[in-house]
């Protein structure tokens, strides 16, 4: 059903294959590169990028072009641009089927970028589950090259430019930019608070770029297309482009879907994504991932942007809705989340190295039927607590913990009364 | 490495490819990074033991990652799990005796909209049955190496 | 200047202090584990949260990791902050163990501190504990990674500041494990630092294991006399022993930390062996009557033989105090000396190393830290002096270039341009750097296996120049006679162009500086004194803690010599041979067991205060670990005096008055005229710098005349070496060499040549080499290095080796004296 909607980074999507490079620049693919090589000062790159609102699509939603303007025009060289392909929070996977659906706009994106900060190398991060990913962008990488998009010199204009597809040994908290820069460098992946800010002191001490693919694979589009057709694609006023949503969970048709950035989040779940199953009714979702809070059916009809999201207190994140229904113990869901931030700190700091795994055990306990009422307390003061942890990993964690006590506060106290949960575990 | 500037930006992809070789990274894989980077096996062990997909235990010409996180628990990855460790005779962090397997779990491995799912040596595959499970551990058997996985490379 | 306002007190602060410093200096002490001055900020551990309730920054925040600003208002007892601290320390102590009854840092825990002030008392957690495998780490430290909180404190103790690669991180999230990568003796000989620097009890002091509870030991401010360096530190003791020595914060000289050799070779004072009764003839007497004995020999000598029969030997271990009594003794009744180096060379190099220091080029250990460019010259640094390895390595982690010209294999914690200059071409090196021509011809530095010499020259050349704070640090040990002017002389021209140049010495021992500085202008050498004990003309020796079996370089003709002797008479709390062959012999304490000053290389006196009184250690004594449960008068084994106060009371006796000499105190401010104005406070924090303001002496009254220790008499023939005998960290320096815990790391003794030299010579690598000498041969095994000098030998001057066979601390071997051990 996604074809009813414009599709702008999926307009290359096919079932069963990628797109070519031929494929992709029969529909305009490398012209908008081409064109701000032929054009543009590298520094007229990011304004055009700045009209066009595009916010970062990594789950954090930083203005793009701010970013990219932070490079000090003066700052030292060799300058780099890191995509970040890491993509581990769960219910996430909009840069796998981007990546295999239109790998060129990716590439393309990253060498606007590096022309805009004046960047001579490129890496993209890529976790171990996404192998195919990996080869697929080393592959095309190469197609581009011999078709003199990347490489020396390219297009006469002497502008340089080259990708290096790295691959993780895989840990959530590599996608987090200040560890991924340390994992690219072979140092421990230990987030490092700014400042410097990797535009000042990024890779090997020098100005690095750090956006998602999402992000990177819009650029092309806006350049061509220009910002406010760009802005045209949002639903919303303050929105801009589409959204790849990553639908998954209790719904018929899980998948990712683009589609014009603040579509409502029913329309997502029930034209695109097919609806809950017969005789399930929604109960909630996590609506960007897993270091989003849970929303409840409240908000079954907002417009899925970060400006009307953050109205009502939520987090668009990475747009990775999980969908849970009437049957699905949220307990147990926040449970299994925990499990997976516990496994994944990686240790730096007390609050999350310790207190997860605190949060873990008490969650543990009322799931299985040994909770007791002043665990809710506990809880509560403790996910608070992790708001106060060295990165944002933590207070990720702390988010579907304390939603699941505000809203669902009864469903935890049924479980304490009952002994044991009422959903039978699942 | 010769060409890189910074060659401790490869140390990942070295031991991945020492792990190929290996199996794990064994004491020789490691004493070889060492030699090719510079570094202490401390150091090394710093960065591998980071890692989840960097092993520094035997582990099986097959390593199989079952994805347990929240996605796949709501469709049941227990119950692959259940069964892989029925089929195999093995619980999480073990290896049969034959050496051809090892079970492992996996943080959400980004294919949700295909849950439940699981890795074979970093191949995914999705949307996971009783059957499924079976030809895939069958052609492992077999074949050395499972064909195809779900995704498309092309 | 940033003005902020911390729990309702206006402070003001240099810019770039951070808010945690900023409380402390108004007396608010914020609770900390990751933080550490000297390790800098984190933010690892959460535990200085404080609540910005205005200002640039708001909120709950890391005070180690905010600058303070101006216009802050801080809350650190803030309902929220307190509550959030509280949830750390309980995190905390999720896993930790409690075995504090049994844990050695008990009672100087600040861990056990922060749980008790985070008011954290009742257990809430109720899962499992993690556990860890411990691992062996060594003789000297102790590993319980259950206790561990985590701060990274230790991994970036050992890896960032003292640049070693061997303990660090593993795992991830809860299962963060610091440690080896597997069971193995730490390598860096910094690593005790590790048991002050845990904010719990993971790593202990494994010597000290079980021996005491924090709140049992006597504790005082001690000093390292284990090199010149002299790092300030805590002394422990319990039940008449030091049980555990720990660095004291000196911000001058050593910072926080110091090493191994410090901290582990205390072992001397309470060395089975000690000498605590006074002896005649090696018989135990009382000390008075020793003393009277001793007194009286002197005055049958001095009466029939003239005063200038008697001749009196000091040393560089020796303190101030009983230096200064022992040249006033001296000066008093008209004897030769004190001499207070046995090896001319030695006394030649470090008398014009101190003659040269004056206090616009002296400059301490911190100033090391802050240089951007370092020349080292005859400078093995984690060999001679091992916390001077860790400035330089602050210098280096500050940008600076640093030069090391020296032909031993050096190694250093942190990248450094070595040039494997011989001795023989030191001081024309060092022109060189300083831009008087490269050595273009030379044929050591053509031929080279190091062919990079002149490149090397050239870069630090460049690289001085373009510096603005360069440092001139030399050693004494291995260099030419002529070096440290020579490395005077470039300091002092660097200052001329404008730089901010500073100069460092290494000398041979603790108190090397004061040795040299109170015999400045005495004439003779003991070399004269031996010769003069020869030939008859002297006839009594008055040894103060000096070892002249250890020090003398020809060891049978000091045999011969003392046996001329009709009187020697000796003063020490070492077990030395020198003791044993005493006609007299009076104990001594050590410096654990009596105050006492000592002048470290750059000039600078520092206190040590006794931290027990002298005594047979109650186990040696019992042979259990209880005292004997009566009541004793006096100590057993406490005859040990002062050496001060016995030559103080032989002064007595001998003078006609019947004076004892004048108070320590006195005779130290005689003699160091900068120390009366010294402020007592900073004497103690610091130590108080006495170089005068232009050279110490004129250059002429240094004492020996090197004539076998020239320049070109050193350098070797086609068929010859030149043998250097050098200090290591561990097995070479006297007094720790009586440490049984320092013992245990000991590196076999090793002889270094250069692979080629050992190719020319058909040797290879472990063979175990011969070279013959008039006393028998000397055995050490081959070890070969490419990046030593040519046709030089080196060998450590290890307590296992007859080294004294050698006859000098530099000697020319011929090719043929060297032979495969069969
Ligand atoms: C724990 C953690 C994990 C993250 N993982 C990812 C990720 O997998 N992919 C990603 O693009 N951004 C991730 N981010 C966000 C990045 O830090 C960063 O904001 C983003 O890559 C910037 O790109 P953008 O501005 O284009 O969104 C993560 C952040 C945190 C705190
Ligand atoms: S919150 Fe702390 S321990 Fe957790 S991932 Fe971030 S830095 Fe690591
Ligand atoms: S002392 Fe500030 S976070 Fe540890």
């Amino acid at each position: 059903m996604s074809d009813m909607v414009d599709q702008v980074l999926f307009r290359n999507r096919k079932p069963d294959r990628i797109a070519t490079l031929e494929e992709y620049r029969a529909g305009g693919g490398y012209e908008a590169f081409a064109r701000v090589l032929r054009e543009n000062a590298p520094r007229e790159v990011p304004k055009i990028i700045d009209a066009s609102g595009l916010r970062g699509r990594g789950g954090a939603g930083f203005p793009c072009a701010r970013k990219w303007m932070a490079v000090p025009e003066g700052g030292p060289f060799p300058r780099y641009v890191a995509v970040n392909s890491d993509e581990m929070e769960p219910g996430t996977f909009k840069d796998r089927v981007l990546i295999h659906a239109d790998p060129h706009s990716i590439l393309e994106g990253m060498a606007i970028a590096a022309f805009a900060i004046s960047a001579e190398k490129g890496y993209i991060f890529v976790r171990p589950s996404y192998e195919n990913a990996a080869r697929i962008l080393e592959r095309e990488a190469e197609r581009a090259r011999d078709a003199g998009f990347l490489g020396k010199n390219i297009l006469g204009s002497g502008f340089s430019f080259d990708i290096i597809v790295h691959r993780s040994g895989g840990r959530y908290i590599c996608g987090e930019a200040s560890a991924l820069l340390k994992a690219l460098m072979g140092k421990r992946p230990n987030p490092v608070k700014a400042p410097p800010f990797p535009t000042d002191k990024g890779l090997w001490e020098r100005p690095t770029l750090v956006n998602n693919v999402e992000t990177l694979a819009n650029v092309p589009h806006i350049i061509r297309n220009g910002p406010d057709w760009f802005k045209g694609l949002a639903r919303t006023p303050t929105g801009s482009g589409t959204k790849l949503y990553c639908v998954s969970g209790r719904v018929n048709r899980p998948g990712c879907f683009e589609l014009p950035m603040g579509t409502p989040l029913s329309e997502i779940i029930e034209q695109h994504a097919g609806g809950l199953p017969e005789g399930r009714r929604f109960k909630a979702c996590l609506p960007g991932g897993a270091s989003t809070r849970f929303m409840t059916a409240e908000h079954y009809d907002i417009e899925m942007d970060f400006d009307s999201l953050a109205s009502v207190g939520h987090r668009l994140g990475t747009a990775a809705i999980m969908v849970f229904d009437d049957r699905t113990c949220l307990v147990g869901v926040t449970l299994n989340l925990i499990e997976f931030f516990a496994r994944e700190s990686c240790g730096w700091c007390t609050p999350c190295r310790e207190g997860i795994p605190y949060v873990r055990d008490l969650l543990w306990r009322i799931e299985h039927g040994e909770g007791r009422e002043e665990h809710i307390p506990q809880l509560r003061e403790m996910s608070r607590h992790l708001w106060n942890a060295y990165c944002a990993f933590a207070p990720g964690a702390a988010s579907p913990v304390e939603s699941l006590l505000t809203f669902f506060e009864d469903e935890v106290r049924e479980h304490i009364s009952q002994k044991k949960c009422p959903f039978g575990g699942r | 490495m010769a060409e890189s500037a910074h060659p401790r930006e490869l140390i990942v992809d070295v031991l991945l490819e020492l792990q190929e070789h290996y199996g794990y990274v064994n004491d020789e894989a490691m004493s070889l990074a060492c030699d090719l980077f510079d570094m202490t096996p401390l150091e090394i062990d710093e960065l591998a033991t980071f890692y989840d997909f960097i092993y520094r235990e035997p582990v099986g010409k097959h390593v199989i990652h079952v994805c347990d996180s929240a996605i796949c628990w709501m469709n049941g990855y227990e119950s692959v799990l259940n069964l892989l460790s029925a089929r195999l005779g093995i619980k999480y962090g073990e290896t049969t005796p034959d050496g051809l397997f090892t079970l492992l779990p996996a943080c959400c491995i980004g294919y949700c909209d295909r849950s439940p799912a699981m890795m074979v040596n970093r191949k995914v595959y999705g949307s996971l049955t009783p059957e499924k499970v079976d030809r895939i551990l069958e052609r492992c058997r077999n074949g050395g190496r499972p064909e195809e996985s779900d995704e498309t490379e092309r | 200047m940033p003005r902020l306002m911390i729990d309702e007190q206006v402070i003001e602060v240099p810019s770039g202090t951070k808010v945690i410093d900023a409380a402390e200096m108004l007396g608010i002490m914020i609770p900390r584990f990751c933080y550490h001055e000297a390790l800098g900020s984190v933010g690892a551990c959460r535990m200085c949260a404080v609540k910005f309730v205005d200002g640039p920054v708001k909120g709950i925040q890391m005070s180690c990791m905010v600058d303070a600003q101006d216009g802050m208002v801080v809350s650190t007892m803030d309902e929220e902050a307190v509550a959030f601290r509280k949830f750390i320390i309980e995190c905390l102590m999720l896993n930790h163990p409690h075995d504090c009854p049994v844990c050695d840092e008990g009672g100087q825990c600040l861990l056990q501190d922060e749980t008790v002030s985070g008011g954290h008392g009742i257990r809430k957690y109720l899962g499992k504990k993690r556990t860890y495998r411990d691992q062996y780490l060594g003789p000297f430290i102790a590993h319980e990674m259950n206790r561990c909180i985590h701060c990274y404190r230790c991994a970036r103790f050992y890896q960032e500041y003292t640049g070693y690669r061997d303990l660090g991180v593993m795992q991830i999230g809860s299962r963060v494990f610091f440690g080896r990568h597997g069971d193995g003796a730490l390598e860096s000989p910094f690593a005790g630092n590790l048991v002050d620097l845990c904010p719990t009890g993971v790593y202990t002091d494994k010597a000290a294991r079980y021996r005491a509870r924090h709140w049992d030991l006597e504790r005082a401010p001690s000093l390292c006399i284990h090199c010149s360096l002299g790092c300030s530190t805590v002394a422990n003791a319990r039940y008449r022993e030091v049980l555990r020595v720990e660095a004291r914060l000196n911000p001058a000289v050593n910072g926080y930390f110091i090493c191994d050799r410090g901290r582990f070779g205390y072992g001397y004072s309470s060395h089975p062996k000690r000498p605590r009764q006074a002896r005649i003839s090696g018989r135990g007497l009382p000390v008075e009557q020793v003393a009277a004995w001793a007194a009286g020999q002197l005055k049958g000598i001095e009466e029939g033989h003239g005063p200038r029969a008697v001749a009196a030997v000091g040393s560089s271990r020796a303190s101030l105090e009983t230096l200064t009594a022992l040249k006033s003794l001296c000066e008093a009744r008209g004897w030769r000396g004190p001499h207070c180096f046995a090896d001319e060379g030695q006394a030649a190099k470090t008398s014009r190393a101190v003659a040269r220091l004056s206090s616009h080029l002296a400059v301490s250990m911190k100033d090391i830290e802050s240089a951007d460019f370092i020349l080292a010259a005859g400078l093995d640094a984690v060999q001679e002096a091992p916390m001077l390895a860790v400035a330089m390595r602050q210098a280096f982690r500050g940008g600076a270039v640093i030069g090391v010209l020296d032909p031993r294999p050096v190694s250093l914690p942190f990248a450094f341009r070595h040039i494997p200059v011989p001795p023989w071409e030191m001081d024309e090196a060092l022109r060189a750097v300083m831009g008087e021509g490269i050595p273009a011809s030379n044929p050591d530095f053509a031929d080279s296996p190091c062919r990079e010499s002149k490149e090397g020259l050239t870069f630090l050349r460049d690289r001085l120049r373009q510096s603005i704070r360069p440092m001139v640090v030399c050693s004494t040990s291995v260099i030419s006679p002529t070096a440290p002017d020579t490395a005077a002389d470039i300091a002092l021209s660097l200052r001329r162009v404008g730089k901010d140049a500073g100069l460092f010495y290494v000398l041979p021992g603790p108190n090397s500086y004061g040795a040299a500085w109170l015999s400045r202008d005495r004439a003779g050498s003991f070399l004269e004194t031996v010769q003069a004990v020869e030939d008859g003309s002297v006839k009594a020796l008055v040894v103060a803690e000096a070892d002249l079996f250890r020090d003398f370089p020809d060891r049978s003709r000091l045999d011969a010599a003392l046996q001329k002797l009709e009187l020697l008479l000796v003063l020490d709390c070492l077990p030395t041979e020198t003791a044993w062959r005493s006609h007299a012999f009076l104990p001594t304490t050590s410096i654990f067991e009596c105050d006492a000053s000592f002048a470290n290389q750059e000039g600078r006196i520092q206190r040590a205060f006794a931290v027990h009184a002298p005594g047979l250690p109650i186990w040696q004594e019992t042979g259990h670990r209880h005292p004997v449960r009566e009541f004793r008068g006096e100590i057993p084994g406490g005859d040990p005096m002062p050496a001060w106060s016995i030559l103080s009371d032989l002064h007595r006796e001998l003078s006609p008055e019947k004076e004892a000499l004048p108070e320590p105190r006195r005779l130290l401010e005689d003699d160091f005229p900068g120390l009366a104005s010294a402020p007592a406070e900073e004497l103690h924090a610091v130590g108080w710098r006495v170089v005068p303001e232009s050279g110490a002496f004129p250059a002429e009254s240094t004492g020996a005349s090197p004539s076998d220790e020239k320049s070109d008499a050193m350098k070797p023939s086609p068929d010859q070496f030149l043998l250097l005998l050098v200090e290591a960290t561990f097995g070479t320096e006297e007094l720790s060499g009586y440490s049984p815990f320092l013992r245990k790391v000991e590196p076999e003794p090793r002889l270094w040549m250069h692979s080629a030299d050992a190719a020319e010579m058909g040797f290879s690598e472990g063979e175990t080499l011969h070279i013959a000498t008039d006393g028998g041969p000397v055995a050490a095994t081959l070890t070969l290095s490419q990046s030593m000098a040519r046709s030089t030998l080196i060998l450590p001057r290890h307590m296992h080796l007859d080294w004294q066979k050698l006859r000098g601390s530099r000697r020319l071997v011929a090719r043929s004296d060297m032979s495969r051990a069969v």
